[in-house]
């Protein structure tokens, strides 16, 4: 990579990080509030490791929670279990969850499986670990034992996971963007678009689907431990399809393929959802969710672009002024 | 050297449930040939290609490229070794602009972007792609434009055989024109070895250095555009099944 | 310990009416898709929504829910046909992610809709006329599933019946076959399709009402519904009405089978696992031509 491609790369994500901790400051340290900022920047990591394999690759993969649950669940109990810290459990996580992703693509891709049937198997996966997990958890709810410090990744306040949190988003943001930039992601594009012809411009479609197959699932098995800390407890209700349906909402409602737009909308839901849940919550309950489906179907209808259609022109115009300046 | 042989296909049969779409064909094609692959619809011409590029697994025969065994091969890594091939159906990439398009193309032999970009650009202007609408999306571009971009996506990867199928179905006589220019440019100046696979006449005997004629599965005949023009055998073949 | 004959030989019987069921909501799915490849993840949400509306109107009737029908069917015809004006015609020609995307928005809003009216208890309609159970010895009949296993078998045949032996069965089979030349043989395409999504989705409100005979409603059995349904599908290929009714009923046995010998939860996943291996082994279904 040539200098000005690091600088395109790295930029946006430090710009973003840097923006983000200022927020803790701009809201008086109120912990509703930060609380809230780390939701959304999980989330929004979330649906950018979603955006991997399905913005770019064009899988609609509706596993992803299947992902966060296994990797998360897993650095949890070898904490409270066996007292292991999270910093080696979220790598664990990362491990187990990319194995798991490829054990299940492998097959999958070798047989030419997408998609539809792509999508169902993912969804299949979600309901496999939901009972699987009854039956090794129980149908409990756990509620981690308070412990304290950097050890544990977990605070009295919620700043230092949220700035922890900025540091792996940024991250996220950035590997997307590398890809986006790199043969891979010219790769991915052309399997979304067109498998057989990718195929015959010299594209090894399997390899680069389980590619991003594994990096994706691995982005998320890390992320897991910090999404069960913000929710403040586990469950085989963890392993949820509803909420790997509203990843893929994010993802598509942002734009395939398209980082700003996915951040933006992973932003934006999130804030919508608290707004109607502040307001309407005791009346009803699932409000924001039917608003986003809504959502969905119109993009879907409308402008396939979602989002991005937006940001794109936005980032384009900021782009090509950073370009202005180091030329 | 210059009677090398590239693709050497001998003994391939295909047959999908009870129709035989080939039928036992052998041919040749060696260096810097054009060579016009004719035949009624179903005569197996698409077929023919399929099994060359790794899209089909020949049932039975064999294919040689640069005198290794290819057959069965999966697509991707018969590109690799240097088959290219166009679409008679256009596969194109909608949600990428066009010169990412062959930009994907390009990466076949190289990791760096930039120089794949430069690439595509360069082989963008040699088939003669208005370089304005570069950075047009897939989606809005026209289909004589599209046919261009499939055929820039193919030479981009930078192939020594290159299979072109149908390139001028559904297009006007002048546009056909500009293709067939390009076509013999892309032999001329690039060296590309071409399998034309056509089904309107005067184009392909307008460019071919040799015809081979395919009838329902079976190579029917060979031999240059004149000599094919006169053999009773394919005058029949086309006017006993519908004239052209 | 092994389990008793009689409770193998019922639990499969179970199983059996159930997988007719099944049979009957897989068949609207797979018209939808076979004809129009549509792919619609909402189906199952479709028979929740029917299963709240059958649960309002026969407690608020005192009726049974199967009389229910004479309402839900042309509502939930009616229902499918504004959907296809308004959300799928648009999609027809896009790239299958953008039209899986849509119906799973469709789900999505109709399991919130159920969620936010009727919070997550299950509910039951109250007043049945089939809550009997026939004794027959070592086994005993719940005739409501019995009824209802007869009539979704009865509806799958008639349907059967209207694509092999009607005009309008043989449009709808030239369209599914292919639409261009179907088109050009003076066939509307955009009639067939219309007609098809409405049927289906019509079917669903019949599934919804033999459903609450016995079942229950709550805004999460259209998710499972749905993905059950597409198991069936993806098992029995997209071949005919016998590959159909015969993995239903593996379905249904394999379900009730698990859930009598191993656990509620298990019989839950296992459909899925089996629909993983499948999808390895044989991408074309187990009924399927190759």
């Amino acid at each position: 990579m040539n200098p000005r491609n690091v600088i395109t790369v790295i930029l946006p994500a430090l710009t973003v990080a840097l923006i983000g901790t200022t927020i803790p400051f701009l809201v008086g340290f109120n912990q509703y509030y930060v609380l809230l900022a780390l939701q959304s920047v999980i989330m929004a990591s979330i649906a950018l490791a979603w955006n991997i394999i399905g913005g770019y690759a064009g899988q609609l993969d509706l596993a992803s929670f299947a992902y966060v649950g296994l990797g998360g669940i897993l650095a949890t109990m070898l904490m409270t279990e066996y007292n292991v810290t999270p910093w080696l459990g979220m790598f664990l996580g990362a491990g187990v969850s990319a194995a798991l992703a490829f054990t299940i693509g492998f097959p999958l891709f070798r047989f030419g499986i997408k998609g539809v049937w792509y999508a169902l198997s993912t969804a299949a996966l979600v309901v496999i670990l939901h009972e699987a997990s009854i039956m090794f958890l129980g149908p409990f709810d756990y509620y981690i034992p308070f412990v304290e410090g950097w050890y544990y990744l977990r605070f009295r306040t919620w700043e230092n996971l949220y700035y922890f949190s900025l540091v792996v988003l940024a991250f996220v943001i950035s590997l997307n963007l590398y890809i986006s930039r790199s043969k891979i992601g010219y790769y991915l594009k052309a399997i979304r678009e067109d498998e057989v012809a990718a195929e015959a411009v010299g594209i090894d479609v399997r390899k680069y689907k389980l590619l991003a197959l594994v990096t994706y699932a691995s982005i998320l098995g890390f992320i897991g431990y910090l999404y069960i800390v913000s929710q403040r407890t586990f469950s085989y209700n963890t392993f949820s399809g509803p909420q790997s349906v509203y990843v893929a909402i994010v993802g598509i409602v942002g734009g395939l393929g398209s980082v700003s737009g996915v951040f933006s909308a992973a932003l934006i839901l999130k804030i919508v959802e608290e707004y109607l849940r502040g307001f309407l919550g005791g009346v009803l309950p699932g409000l924001h969710l039917l608003l986003f489906g809504s959502l969905l179907i119109i993009v879907g209808i409308l402008r396939p672009g979602g989002l991005s259609s937006l940001t794109d022109a936005l980032t384009k115009k900021i782009r090509v002024r950073i370009q202005r300046w180091y030329s | 050297m210059s009677n090398a042989v590239v693709l050497e296909v001998s003994g391939l049969s295909k047959r999908f449930g009870g129709i035989v779409a080939l039928n036992n064909v052998s041919l040749k094609i060696t260096k810097r040939e054009i060579v016009g692959i004719i035949g009624p619809n179903g005569a197996g011409k698409t077929t023919l290609v399929n099994c060359v590029t790794g899209i089909y697994r020949p049932d039975s025969g064999k294919v040689f490229f640069l005198g290794e065994d290819i057959t069965g091969k999966p697509p991707h890594l018969i590109a690799l070794k240097g088959v290219a091939r166009t679409w008679q159906k256009i596969r194109p990439f909608y949600n990428m602009s066009v010169i990412e398009a062959v930009t994907a193309g390009a990466l076949l032999r190289t990791k760096d972007v930039l120089k794949a970009r430069e690439e595509a650009t360069e082989v963008l202007e040699f088939v003669g792609f208005p370089k304005s609408k570069f950075e047009m999306l897939g989606r809005n571009i026209t289909l004589i434009e599209h046919k261009l971009v499939d055929l820039a996506r193919a030479i981009a990867t930078k192939p020594k055989l290159l299979f072109i199928d149908e390139v001028v179905a559904g297009l006007r006589p002048h546009e056909v024109d500009v293709i067939a220019d390009v076509v013999r440019r892309v032999n001329r100046e690039m060296g590309i070895t071409l399998g034309v696979i056509e089904h309107v006449m005067r184009f392909v005997m307008s460019i071919s250095d040799r015809i081979v004629v395919l009838h329902e599965g079976r190579l029917l005949t060979q031999g240059t555009p004149a000599e094919v023009a006169r053999d009773p055998l394919v005058v029949e073949a086309y006017l006993g099944t519908k004239p052209v | 310990m092994l389990p008793s004959p009689g409770l193998i030989f019922q639990s499969v019987l179970d199983g059996v009416f159930l997988g007719f069921l099944y049979s009957l909501i897989a068949l609207g799915l797979s018209l939808v898709f076979g004809v129009m490849g549509i792919i619609n993840f909402a189906h199952g949400d479709f028979i929740m929504l029917g299963s709240y509306l059958v649960w309002i109107l026969a407690n608020g009737l005192r009726s049974d829910p199967s009389f229910m029908s004479l309402a839900t069917v042309p509502l939930f015809f009616v229902i499918g046909a504004a959907i296809y004006m308004t959300i799928i015609r648009p999609v027809l020609g896009k790239e299958p992610l953008i039209q899986i995307a849509v119906t799973v928005g469709i789900g999505y809003v109709l399991q919130n809709f159920a969620l936010m009216m009727f919070r997550a208890e299950p509910r039951a309609v109250q007043t049945t006329y089939l809550n009997l159970y026939l004794n027959l010895g070592v086994v005993s009949i719940h005739l409501a599933k019995l009824i209802s296993a007869f009539l979704s078998l009865l509806i799958v045949l008639g349907v059967h019946y209207l694509l092999t032996k009607t005009w309008v069965g043989l449009a709808i089979r030239a369209t599914a076959y292919d639409r261009e030349v179907a088109s050009l043989m003076g066939i509307n395409v955009g009639k067939i399709f219309l007609l098809v999504f409405s049927l289906g989705i019509g079917l669903t409100g019949l599934a919804a009402s033999l459903w609450m005979t016995f079942g229950q409603a709550d805004p999460y059995i259209g998710s499972s519904f749905g993905l059950l349904t597409w198991v069936i599908i993806a098992l029995g290929g997209l071949g005919g009405v016998s590959g159909l009714i015969a993995s239903s009923l593996i379905v249904g046995i394999i379900q009730s089978l698990t859930m009598t010998l191993v656990s509620p939860t298990v019989s839950l996943a296992i459909p899925y696992v089996v629909f993983i291996m499948v999808l390895w082994f044989r991408p074309q279904g187990l009924f399927g031509k190759v």
